[in-house]
């Protein structure tokens, strides 16, 4: 079982039921996109578009937390707050934060796949 | 099968969504990143519940749902908004566009099932009192057809009657009804008052079936008592018709009855002026008026049309309402059509 933190399985499990395959093929397209979607985030904070900051951060917490991807949903959010405060200090530290909370993400789907299939 | 359609420009959240739907008994998703993709497939599809995304780049979720809510036949569905902000001003512009409820992620998918599962079958009962709502207005429809069906067979025999007593009156009362038609057409009136003038009008004058002959047929000019019998055919035909409460007969009674009431007040019965008189009644003494002066009488010829259409003229705003004779001008052809296929009797010897 993966670190809650990282990635709560729940409501995944509502929605999949036992069907693991499902959840893994799910979690790995949600890995794909967000990649591109911190990408488009660091785009922004690059040219200090505090608006599209906050886009790009709220797509992310969007998904993060309907896949139970705890870490990332938290640091978005963060994120995503600040930018629509007109905010961006400690926003690249965040920002390094996401990518590292997505790694761990991607470890421990890379476990469960492991351990289910 | 209940669609449910789905809009969401991230691609794990239409997956997880979509795999949802499939725990909800017949239902089927259809899922789209494209806010417009979406409107266009609504356009050709029915949808019996719809899950969008607040927040697209594409387009904002509240402007999507205005547009959905445009599409013919989809004002009535019902909406989730999913949002990941609980921002009051936006939910409330949400519900201002049509959203039914709102959903925050993450989305918990047994309540997400609840929810849904409510929606669509209120949805379909909802659909379904529609169905049976116009199944009953045909119906009505049907059974008014056959009422009116029964009221036109009591007017034909009407007709008869007064063909049997006095053939020149039966006729007069045709080419009426037709020109009365005609200029009912031209006024742009409702399709049933037309029809309903059309027919309500052929017994207009069945009052004078209670003249005595000798006042009716009289073939020379009436004394002032005569005439004073005569004008009683108003009221005797509206008679007839008392307490007739089906839509033809009523009007049949209010034609009879105001036939000759005058524009400008001084008619009889009633003396009423102006928009107090029945509209069908202002109709009908133009068109009679008409008839009358094209047909032959005993104490004199039946007058040209063109004649006959310039002596009217010269009623307008007085015995007429002005815009009644201006469309008896527009209907030439109507005229024609009716005097070929109900010439005037020729005057007995």
């Amino acid at each position: 079982m993966p670190d809650s933190a990282i990635l709560d399985l729940t409501r995944l499990r509502d929605a999949f039921g036992d069907d693991d395959a499902g959840i893994i093929e799910l979690l790995e397209l949600a890995l794909g996109t967000g990649t591109r979607h911190v990408e488009r985030l660091r785009a922004a904070l690059r040219d200090g578009d505090v608006t599209a900051v906050a886009k790009a951060a709220h797509g992310i917490k969007g998904s993060a937390s309907n896949i139970g991807a705890g870490n990332v949903t938290r640091i978005s959010a963060e994120i995503e707050d600040r930018a629509r405060n007109a905010r961006l200090d400690g926003v690249p530290e965040l920002t390094l934060a996401l990518e590292e909370a997505y790694e761990a993400l991607r470890m421990s789907v890379r476990d469960y796949r492991a351990e289910a299939l | 099968m209940n669609r449910v359609m789905v809009v969401d420009d991230h691609e794990t959240n239409l997956k997880v969504y979509a795999r949802v739907i499939t725990q909800i008994p017949n239902a089927s998703s259809n899922a789209f990143l494209s806010p417009k993709g979406a409107l266009r497939w609504a356009e050709q599809n029915d949808v019996s519940l719809l899950l969008v995304d607040q927040e697209m780049p594409e387009m904002p979720g509240v402007d999507f749902v205005r547009a959905f809510r445009d599409i013919r036949g989809r004002h009535d569905v019902p909406i989730i908004m999913i949002t990941a902000t609980s921002d009051k001003e936006l939910r409330r512009a949400a519900a201002q566009s049509g959203v039914s409820a709102f959903l925050t992620k993450p989305v918990d998918p047994v309540e997400f099932i609840a929810i849904a599962q409510n929606f669509l079958v209120m949805h379909s009962l909802k659909r379904d009192a529609l169905v049976r709502a116009e199944g009953v207005q045909a119906q009505l429809r049907t059974m008014q057809g056959v009422l009116d069906a029964k009221d036109i067979e009591l007017i034909e025999t009407l007709e008869r009657i007064m063909e049997a007593r006095d053939k020149r009156l039966a006729d007069h009362c045709k080419r009426t009804a037709l020109f009365a038609e005609a200029i009912a057409n031209k006024l742009r009136l409702a399709t049933k008052d037309v029809h309903g003038i059309a027919i309500a009008t052929r017994v207009h004058d069945i009052g004078k079936l209670s003249i005595p002959d000798r006042v009716l047929l009289k073939p020379a000019r009436l004394s002032e008592a005569e005439w004073r019998i005569v004008r009683g055919h108003t009221s005797a035909g509206a008679a007839l018709f008392a307490d007739r409460e089906t839509p033809i007969l009523a009007l049949a009674a209010q034609i009879a009855l105001a036939h000759h009431e005058r524009f400008d007040g001084f008619g009889y019965p009633g003396g009423l002026k102006g928009e107090a008189i029945p509209q069908a009644a202002r109709v009908v003494a133009v068109a009679d008026a008409f008839a009358a002066l094209t047909a032959y009488r005993p104490y004199r010829d039946a007058l040209s049309v063109g004649l006959a259409l310039d002596e009217v003229e010269r009623g307008a705003g007085d015995r007429f309402e002005p815009r009644v004779v201006g469309a008896l001008r527009e209907c030439t052809a109507e005229i024609n059509d009716v005097r070929a296929r109900y010439p005037d009797l020729a005057p007995t010897a």
